[in-house]
């Protein structure tokens, strides 16, 4: 609507990582999402070290599957992995800490921040940080202007699932209980949603045929985002 | 949880609401302007039927003016006529008056011989020609017992070369 961009109330989720590039449609079926559309390009050199090195052929990915589906003008929601974003799992003994005390000399040229994640043992509470390079983050805006993308959320993977983790617990959540459900690995969080916890989260529209065996891995933090709508209208 | 996002936008609650406030404000804009044309049209209409009422009263008043105008032109003619005709009517009297005045001195006097007779104001002065003092004091009695003059009375009485007495009498006239 003039002067206004049009906008188009559905919900496309983006996964993006070294090795493809996952477009989804989800919507909300009476309770649980719906996935309408999936579709999964391999890449191979297009993104490499974090940065997008052919970020036309990206965009016009996600733009044909945008207008295959007619879902121009929808909002885009985009979960990234490493090393596009710099993640570390923190440990200290503070339980408020403050910014500079979790700022390492690599989050110092990010724009990053921080959530806790559950106490450990002796005392110590784990703090998950996550930051993206300001060139890294400009490369994703200017690809969110070429492929004309509504986009409205840019995100670490890791608290994507963190959050379908806390979706999946719903009022049962305990922050000692995901301490030993989600171990921690000494780099990161070793986190695998079963499959059939996973066909309970979503249902399948008749128009989508893929294996999830194969495609939970993609397909797990992509429920996770599309419930970062709910944490947008939870704010 | 509460998520990190990298972007800071509009999340997609804050463009609904953006777009409903645009187009409650177009419709609300719409709506005044529509408002503010449709009493513009009807002020503009009730300004035309005072126009034309006016026209139709100007017209009226015109020959009224134009009528009041005349009168007031011909009353004032009228009154310049009136103090005219009262002017005319004053001289026209005092003359006539003079005139009688003549008539009653001359029929007075048919005896005796007028040498003057001014008039001045409501005052007279005579001067005639007489045979004796009888004739002069028959003179003054006469005009004492008319009704036209009052305050009669001899002012010089002299002699001429022909042993004829010139009398003068003064008075007043009565108006």
């Amino acid at each position: 609507m003039w002067p206004l961009p049009r906008i188009h109330n559905e919900h496309v989720c983006i996964l993006l990582t070294t090795d493809s590039l996952v477009c989804s449609w989800i919507t909300i079926d009476k309770t649980l999402p719906t996935l309408k559309a999936y579709q999964r390009t391999p890449l191979d050199t297009q993104l490499t070290h974090g940065l997008l090195y052919n970020p036309s052929h990206i965009a016009h990915v996600i733009h044909h599957f945008l207008a295959d589906y007619k879902l121009t003008d929808s909002f885009v929601y985009i979960a990234v992995d490493s090393p596009t974003v710099v993640e570390n799992i923190v440990s200290t003994s503070i339980a408020r800490p403050t910014r500079h005390q979790l700022e390492s000399s690599e989050l110092k040229k990010c724009v990053w921040d921080y959530r806790y994640l559950y106490p450990y043992q002796d005392s110590q509470f784990m703090f998950y940080t996550g930051g993206i390079t300001r060139p890294t983050l400009l490369q994703y805006q200017l690809l969110a202007i070429k492929a004309r993308l509504n986009l409205i959320t840019l995100t670490p993977k890791n608290l994507v699932l963190l959050n379908l983790y806390k979706h999946i617990q719903g009022a049962s959540f305990r922050r000692s209980k995901m301490a030993q459900d989600i171990p921690y690995n000494g780099t990161h969080l070793d986190y695998t949603i079963p499959l059939d916890t996973l066909r309970r989260c979503i249902t399948f529209a008749p128009t989508v045929h893929i294996r999830l065996e194969q495609e939970s891995s993609h397909l797990a933090p992509l429920i996770g985002l599309y419930l970062t709508k709910d944490t947008h209208e939870a704010h | 949880m509460k998520l990190i996002n990298f972007i800071h936008t509009l999340n997609h609650k804050e463009q609904h609401n953006i777009i409903l406030w645009y187009r409650i404000s177009c419709v609300l804009v719409s709506a005044m302007v529509l408002g503010l044309v449709i009493i513009s049209w009807r002020q503009h209409r009730q300004l035309n039927t005072a126009y034309q009422e006016w026209h139709v009263w100007k017209t009226k008043t015109d020959a009224l003016i134009a009528g009041t105008k005349e009168y007031e032109l011909l009353k004032k003619q009228e009154q310049e006529l009136r103090a005219r005709k009262t002017l005319v009517h004053s001289i026209t009297s005092q003359q006539k008056q003079i005139a009688d005045y003549f008539t009653t001195l001359a029929h007075i006097n048919k005896d005796n011989a007028l040498h003057t007779i001014t008039i001045y104001n409501n005052n007279i002065e005579l001067c005639a020609e007489c045979k004796n003092n009888q004739a002069a004091t028959a003179l003054l009695k006469t005009m004492e017992q008319s009704k036209q003059f009052s305050h009669v009375r001899i002012n010089a009485l002299n002699q001429n070369d022909g042993g004829k007495l010139l009398v003068t009498i003064k008075g007043t006239t009565k108006a």
